[in-house]
């Protein structure tokens, strides 16, 4: 299969590649050539105004197998992955059982191998059943293939735990990731503390919960030396910690995932269970800090924090609904209609989705163009604007408060090993 | 044919027929989206029909009401089903322990499931803050119902409010310009959050005691001002509220240090009610803790209107009744009026 893309603008900020009007050349799975002339020919040629960048890559997304395969399944979730943009997904290990043994990556890896050409990089559990009593075998784990150690969304209570999880880990020469939350404080918690919780009546988690969480972890990065990266901040007070820990030199990345740059804690006015995700949306203040903290590039990454959850488990009262929501298919709208709004850098942007997630993963081969390398391509048109309907989703799961909104930019054609994952129509969903 | 988008929730078809059938009810599911004037009425009505009340006219006659009840309840239920009685409604006691509840049904089902027997009103407790509005949207997927907040969580308790009131201009004439005092475990108290609504809607001056732990500063954003000092709450006060710790609510370790130093500090006892003044009255919504928020020589002292809010109670929810079933002064209006959302 030879793919040639014509008239596209290359734009890799982690290359410091930006040029107009080129033709890419793409065969066998890799890029062959980056400046061919216009008149090469291939199986298929496409010719569509946009900005081709590296395919994105995801620091967390809940891919529901081995185990929760009503909510989601490694096929879905993939064609998901793709129609965001995504080309490489780190799995995270809270599946059923959890990844915290070689057999369950090795399931995973199959799985996806089978499903699609979309890259899996699973992430081993940092403890055994992610129960946070003993540390899982990390050797074997990352034999395995695994890329990062994490519980996932659970946070890590025992320090002295998380200590020999981080030492051993940067050992191996991987990262740990993790979810900072106090969880005395988070306790019966269901929503931000604050005016809306109130309101509501709702149990509140109040910020302090992160910003105690964070500064622990910190703490202990600072007194290991080992790399952290830490997952979801929500919070202005977090950001200026890990800002602060960044120039003292502690060893630390951090991401956000895109509904806590889009929304605040009213979104959940009307106990919408949709929008009850954890850490929850936080006010307005909270949501402009961690924007400008991307920005700036005191956090690192946007991650998609794909939390599939069935009609089921969100068709409850508030207290009762399951948290989380889909986020493969939205992460990089969000992001694109940050820059639409100028808020984000373009270069940024697309840093934030491609070579900053490699550089946390310390895999330098990806998030980049370049000629011989494996083709992992994302077509993006920036003017569209367009918006999200039901028909836009390919999760197994549809539990998104994004439902209905219009973006604009959009992942119009993603390449992954140099086979088309995912294509959309000229006009499709476009809205004038 | 017209289908709501419930987002993750299924798309629910609300059927032609349905919506031919005649006019809904009007769900009561809080105090915040309810008018100042809608308020006065309601009052209005309950004070007519308690002085009316042995030759008032059976207007929910044929009329089924359902109490749903999630969560333990004395008063507020029996109150509801004596009022719909005194309205010629008949009147079917749901409770989790005795329904499908306790066989896994859930709040969604459990509303289609009643709606679809057209009752006439769902009046609803439940644990959960807004499961009564979940309740509402399973109903209204189905018929025309109404839904009455009989207590959702810590969210709101619209008819202890009305009943409130009543009391309160029962003794004050009117409550515009007064100071009402709620004092106590106001962060876990859909009592509480329903009286600083209501009572600011008519104009009255809140102030708002109790522990830090229990009366966050956010609290104000509801209604009200915050004074620590409960001795200074006590004497400004035209009437007394108070309300006790919500210990089903409370996780993790308790939020004050014993239970005897809640009550020196913020407990009602003859001392401390001995600095109110002249005319104030003490009020509370029940069920109460003699020797924590309140002392017994205070709870049945000569200030107490305690036994007046529980009368009041059914007067107050036999005006809610009929508004939810468009009776009496609602009769006129509504007739073949749509739905609104739910079925334009």
């Amino acid at each position: 299969m030879r793919i040639v893309l014509k008239h596209v603008r290359l734009l890799d900020p982690g290359a410091g590649l930006d040029a107009p009007e080129r033709t890419v050349v793409i065969e066998d799975g890799v890029i062959r050539d980056l400046d061919a002339p216009n008149t090469a020919v291939g199986d298929r040629e496409i010719y569509r105004r946009g900005v081709l960048v590296p395919g994105f890559i995801d620091l967390r997304a809940q891919l529901g197998e081995p185990g929760y395969s009503r909510q989601e399944t490694i096929p879905t979730a993939l064609k998901a992955a793709a129609s965001g943009g995504f080309t490489t997904v780190v799995a995270m290990p809270s599946t059923l059982p959890a990844a915290d043994q070689p057999e369950v990556v090795e399931l995973i890896l199959a799985k996806a191998r089978k499903a699609s050409a979309v890259n899996v990089l699973p992430a081993g559990a940092l403890s055994v059943g992610r129960e946070g009593q003993r540390l899982a075998e990390m050797a074997k784990l990352k034999a395995a293939g695994c890329v990062m150690f994490t519980d996932a969304d659970r946070g890590v209570k025992d320090s002295q735990l998380l200590r020999y999880a981080m030492e051993t880990a940067d050992d191996l020469g991987l990262p740990v990731a993790t979810h900072a939350e106090d969880e005395s404080l988070s306790l019966g918690g269901v929503m931000h503390e604050g005016l809306v919780s109130t309101r509501l009546g709702l149990a509140g988690v109040p910020s302090a919960a992160e910003v105690v969480g964070v500064a622990r972890d910190l703490a202990i990065a600072e007194l290991t030396g080992a790399r952290l990266h830490i997952a979801h901040v929500t919070t202005g007070a977090a950001v200026e910690l890990i800002r602060q820990a960044k120039r003292r030199g502690v060893r630390v990345t951090a991401d956000v995932s895109p509904l806590h740059l889009l929304l605040a804690d009213d979104a959940v006015e009307g106990y919408d269970t949709r929008a009850k995700i954890f850490p929850p949306l936080r006010p307005r203040s909270d949501v402009d800090a961690i924007t400008a903290a991307l920005s700036d590039g005191t956090i690192d990454a946007v991650a998609s924090d794909h939390c599939p959850q069935s009609d089921l488990d969100k068709n409850l009262s508030f207290n009762d609904a399951k948290a989380g929501a889909i986020g493969l298919e939205t992460a990089s709208a969000v992001v694109l209609s940050l820059v639409h709004e100028g808020r984000l850098d373009l270069r940024r942007a697309i840093s934030v989705l491609t070579a900053e997630p490699a550089r946390i993963l310390n895999i330098p081969s990806l998030g980049r163009i370049g000629v011989g390398e494996r083709a992992d391509l994302v077509l993006l048109d920036l003017e569209r604007t367009w918006r999200f309907e039901r028909s836009d989703v390919y999760s197994r799961s549809s539990n998104t408060p994004l439902l209905g909104r219009t973006f604009t930019g959009r992942v119009v054609l993603t390449i992954t090993g140099g086979q088309i994952a995912h294509e959309k129509p000229a006009n499709g969903g476009h809205v004038e | 044919m017209h289908v709501r988008d419930l987002g993750c929730f299924r798309s629910v078809a609300v059927r032609s027929d349905d919506a031919s059938r005649g006019v809904a009810g009007h769900h009561l599911l809080d105090i915040e989206t309810l008018e100042a004037s809608e308020i006065r009425r309601l009052l209005d009505r309950a004070r007519e029909l308690r002085d009316t009340v042995s030759q008032s006219a059976p207007v929910l006659a044929g009329t089924s009401v359902i109490t749903l009840f999630y969560e333990a309840s004395t008063r507020t239920r029996a109150s509801f089903e004596i009022a719909a009685q005194r309205l010629g409604a008949s009147v079917i006691t749901v409770t989790s322990s005795n329904s499908s509840v306790s066989k896994g049904e859930s709040t969604w089902d459990t509303g289609r499931t009643l709606a679809a027997m057209d009752p006439g009103v769902i009046v609803c407790r439940h644990p959960h803050p807004g499961a009564t509005h979940l309740l509402a949207r399973a109903v209204e997927s189905v018929g025309r119902t109404a839904v009455i907040n009989a207590g959702d969580g810590a969210h709101e308790h619209p008819t202890q409010a009305l009943l409130d009131s009543l009391t309160l201009c029962d003794r004050l004439g009117s409550v515009e310009g007064r100071t009402i005092a709620i004092i106590g475990d106001i962060a876990h108290s859909r009592v509480a959050r329903s009286n600083q609504l209501l009572l600011t809607k008519l104009g009255a001056r809140v102030l708002l005691g109790g522990p830090r732990s229990l009366v966050p500063a956010s609290l104000e954003a509801i209604g009200g001002t915050i004074i620590r000092d409960v001795d200074e709450i006590i004497r400004q006060a035209d009437a007394v509220m108070m309300l006790r710790v919500q210990f089903e609510r409370l996780v993790g370790p308790p939020p004050f240090p014993s239970l005897a130093d809640y009550n020196r500090t913020y407990g009602l006892n003859a001392s401390r009610a001995s600095l109110m003044k002249p005319d104030a009255f003490v009020m509370h919504p029940g069920p109460m803790n003699r020797g924590i928020e309140i002392d017994p020589e205070v709870a049945d002292g000569p200030t107490s209107v305690v036994a007046h809010q529980v009368r009041n109670g059914i007067a107050a929810r036999m005006a809610v009744l009929e508004r939810a079933m468009r009776k009496g002064p609602w009769q006129s209006q509504g007739q073949g009026q749509s739905r609104g959302q739910e079925m334009s």
